[in-house]
């Protein structure tokens, strides 16, 4: 919800803070700020209101009223208090609700020579400084009452809607017919049906609006319109929400009516629209009907002093409560420590203690609550035998030479598959751990000279999901061999998952091996395993440990092999490379030693690799040579 | 011969488990394909409610009225079902949701969800528990503020920010996780009296931890299987 400082400021005599600091104001007592902008000598606030508050604060009086809370100062109109007009039935128009379930209430009001137009100038600035855009006089008025009470409105073309025998026009409010169609004020068509609900020009029998989402073309207002029909309604929630997702028709309109804004706004509303519009289009009102009424009075929340205090941690007294139930101006009573409240009519929001509790807290303000270290327990809590088990798996892996990975579950193919998927071949979940694990080593195997790593190793472990979405703890491992021969480290794959086995006394039944990756099914052996009752230290973990982006260009990896006297240790070695390799050698691995006729040849992996561009041997070749003279010039013999 | 390395998301959530399971918290655990009633009904989440859009959901086909679970929520009624109070609870686990990836969305990612249910607890209790947890879990002294915030299953809701120190010596409040005092609707769907039992919970994102820690700056990083990453914890 987007408001003007400048609208808000229409509430209140005195000058209100800077849009900064109704901002803070609101973040530490209200809702989220999404942002504050500078829109001309006014300020945009946009406020993140969520469901809770929709059917209030999708308003600038809502909004004004909060403000009125947390600045204790009252506001100097109001247009959900102030009275409404007697109204007469209008000559030539009459209502008729089909189904009162989804239509609670339905006020059409006759407005008579209206002139439709530009905006005067402080309509336009208003309505663009909250993103809105302006569109003539009638249809700029109905949303300005929209985003100051949070009614939504209509007005239609009365002389639009065909007259029957008797003289009469007739708006239905019914539920569409099979297959009827629609074209809407944005020129798209809908093709509806019986569950849709339509505002219908009763003789005509033509659909003139979606009920409570957008307006039709029918009788959509042109310069030459003179006579409207303006529509206060309330729509049954779930009917416009469920419409409005079908029909992939989102609208501020469809926003506010599936909050359920309360049946007693619409008259309050259209009382300010025919102001307004008798304001800026010149228009004089000619009759309203008003079919359902509003909603009867609320009874009271009794809420005990003790229970405030106990819920939010605090503790307050008698006056302090008071002195924040008095800012909301609702009615209240007090008995001894116990207060009974009555929330105005359009907090439908505050019905139970808890939710009166937390406005309490909120107006007193959330920062002032006090931290109660945590007690340490009289007894220590059940081991999760399965959770400790997958560490004692890592642990042991690890050990073993195998990294973790965590891979992706959305996959191109499986048992169980989604009925709303990201892309189609995201459209399963993972049925087991290979498939994935089989990517992950083709991917991670031409980093090895890169990581410095002899051959790649990984493990797995995580939820597959097999037919009629049952869940089983799957545990896989890899082996790409890149200096090892791929038999010997199958080989040593067998002997590393004894160790698991080994670790957690059990033995792993259902193994599946393919080239280089075996997956077992945990979910037996972990049930079958003996029951730890203490956890073990927790994994290590390197709270220094910073995360650096690898480059995205490609590395170049060359190798040099130096003899050295005997005596010389690889720490003067590296001490030199790196001295005259430059920052583009970015890892180096010693990965060769050995000692012949009082010499010690040291052979060097060398990566190279710059975060701009991909090098080629033009840059690499010329530092190589540098570090051969600095070799050189040591005696030392490059080989 | 060459040690491997556990992935981080790993290693955070033994610490986070060691750290509750010092002050008492069971690790609890959820399936992730759930049902709508655990998912959304017993959290005071209605049919049809608005407050539904607030997670994008993955729906199961050909499994009737399931879901990929959008939070680890589900798993404080599972347990309230099958226990009774004093209850605390740490369940971390993976949660999905339908939304476009970038640098800090992700369709699936790992949250923890903390439950605490005896006589008596407050909001100040709740505070007193995070600022332990983030000050044993960032090794470092961390304050914390709540402001409102609002999720159908608690009331009060509030959003929990941190004051965090960066290695430099700048502070910065940090918002980390949402929370509350359980909703009595949810107590109720538990199988516990709001009369006698209060609680709060809260929920976070483990990578999102992870990142403030270490810098990570792609939260796809932790569930692309690359070495470069891992092989930097």
């Amino acid at each position: 919800m987007k408001v003007s400082r400048a609208w808000l400021q229409t509430y209140f005599d005195d000058p209100l803070p800077p849009a900064a600091e109704l901002a803070e104001l609101l973040t530490f007592h209200a809702f989220e700020i999404e942002s504050v902008a500078e829109v001309g000598d006014d300020h945009m606030i946009e406020i993140d209101v969520l469901p809770n508050r929709s059917s209030d604060c999708l308003s600038h009086r809502g909004i004004a009223r909060e403000l009125a809370t947390l600045l204790a100062r009252p506001m100097k109109c109001d247009p959900l208090r102030e009275p409404i007009p007697p109204y007469e039935h209008p000559h030539g128009l009459t209502v008729r609700v089909e189904d009162t379930t989804l239509c609670p209430r339905y006020m059409a009001a006759v407005v008579r020579g209206v002139s439709v137009g530009p905006s005067p100038a402080w309509l336009t600035k208003r309505l663009e400084t909250v993103g809105q855009r302006s569109i003539n006089n009638i249809v700029d008025a109905t949303n300005y009452i929209m985003l100051d009470t949070g009614q939504p409105l209509h007005a239609f073309d009365l002389a639009k809607l065909l007259e029957n025998d008797a003289g009469e026009r007739v708006l239905a409010v019914r539920a569409a017919r099979e297959g009827e169609r629609i074209t809407l004020l944005s020129g798209d068509e809908r093709t509806l049906a019986p569950r849709h609900l339509v505002i219908a020009d009763g003789v005509a029998e033509q659909p003139l609006a979606l009920a409570g989402i957008k307006g039709g073309a029918l009788a959509e207002l042109t310069p030459q319109t003179v006579d409207l029909v303006l529509e206060a309604a309330t729509f049954n929630y779930t009917s416009v929400r469920t419409t409005s997702r079908e029909l992939k028709l989102a609208t501020e309109a469809s926003l506010r009516f599936q909050n359920e804004p309360g049946a007693t706004l619409p008259p309050l509303a259209l009382r300010d629209l025919i102001t307004l519009i008798g304001t800026v289009g010149g228009g004089v009102e000619a009759g309203v009907w008003d079919v359902g009424e509003g909603e009867g009075e609320r009874t009271s929340i009794k809420v005990h002093l003790a229970t405030v205090n106990s819920l939010l941690g605090t503790s307050l007294s008698v006056p302090e409560v008071e002195a924040i139930l008095v800012r909301f101006e609702w009615e209240f009573s007090r008995a001894d420590e116990t207060f009974a409240v009555t929330p105005a009519w359009e907090r439908s929001d505050v019905t139970t203690p808890e939710a009166l509790i937390e406005e309490i807290g909120r107006v007193y303000g959330y920062r002032k609550i006090r931290s109660l270290a945590p007690a340490k327990p009289l007894t220590p809590p059940a081991v999760n035998a399965t959770y400790q088990h997958t560490e004692t798996l890592r642990r042991t892996l690890a050990a073993a030479g195998y990294s973790e990975v965590y891979g992706y579950l959305f996959r191109d193919r499986g048992e169980v598959e989604l009925a709303n998927a990201l892309a189609s071949d995201k459209a399963y979940l993972r049925a087991n751990l290979r498939e994935g694990l089989q990517e992950a080593l083709e991917r991670n195997a031409p980093l090895a000279p890169f990581l410095g790593l002899d051959d790649i190793k990984l493990f797995e472990m995580g939820t597959v999901f097999r037919e009629g979405g049952v869940e089983h703890l799957h545990l896989a491992l890899g082996v790409r061999g890149i200096r090892t021969k791929q038999v010997t480290l199958e080989a040593m794959l067998v002997r590393d998952l004894a160790r698991c086995t080994e670790a957690l006394g059990v033995t792993f039944d259902g193994t599946v091996a393919e080239e280089g990756v075996t997956e077992v099914d945990l979910t037996r052996a972990l049930a079958l395993a003996p029951h730890p009752t203490v956890y073990d230290t927790p994994l290590p973990w390197d709270s220094t440990a910073r995360y650096t982006p690898w480059s995205p260009y490609p590395h170049a990896l060359r190798d040099v092999a130096v003899w050295v006297p005997e005596g010389t240790s690889p720490e003067d070695v590296r001490a030199v490379l790196t001295t005259h390799a430059s920052e583009l050698l970015v890892r180096h691995h010693l990965f060769d030693t050995f000692t012949k006729d009082d010499r010690v040849s040291y052979a060097w992996h060398l990566v190279f690799q710059s975060s701009e561009r991909t090098l080629t041997d033009a840059d690499v070749n010329p530092l190589l040579e540098r570090i051969s003279s600095a070799f050189a010039e040591r005696g030392w013999v490059v080989r | 011969m060459q040690e491997g390395h556990v992935h981080p998301l790993s290693t955070a959530i033994s610490r986070i488990n060691a750290i509750f399971y010092a002050l008492g918290y069971e690790f609890a655990e959820g399936p992730l394909i759930e049902s709508e009633y655990y998912n959304f009904d017993a959290l005071n989440v209605p049919r049809n409610h608005p407050a539904r859009d607030m997670q994008d959901t993955f729906w199961v086909k050909g499994v009737r009225e399931a879901v990929l679970r959008t939070h680890t929520s589900p798993v404080q009624i599972r347990y309230m079902e099958t226990h009774t109070p004093p209850i605390r609870i740490i369940a971390p686990g993976r949660v999905f949701r339908n939304e476009a990836t970038d640098a800090t969305h992700e369709a699936q990612f790992f949250q923890a969800e903390g439950l605490c249910i005896d006589r008596g607890v407050s909001l100040a209790h709740l505070k007193g528990v995070l600022e332990h947890f983030f000050s044993a879990f960032f090794e470092r002294d961390i304050t914390v503020r709540f402001r409102p915030g609002y999720f159908p299953f608690v009331e009060p809701g509030v959003e929990v920010d941190m004051l965090f120190t960066r290695k430099d010596g700048t502070t910065a409040w940090i918002e980390v996780m949402g929370a509350g005092m359980v909703h009595p609707t949810v107590l109720r769907a538990g199988g516990v009296d709001p009369e006698v039992y209060s609680g709060f919970a809260f929920g976070f994102g483990i990578e999102r931890l992870v990142m403030i820690a270490t810098g990570v700056d792609d939260v796809r990083l932790f569930h692309t299987p690359d070495l470069r990453f891992v092989h930097q914890f």
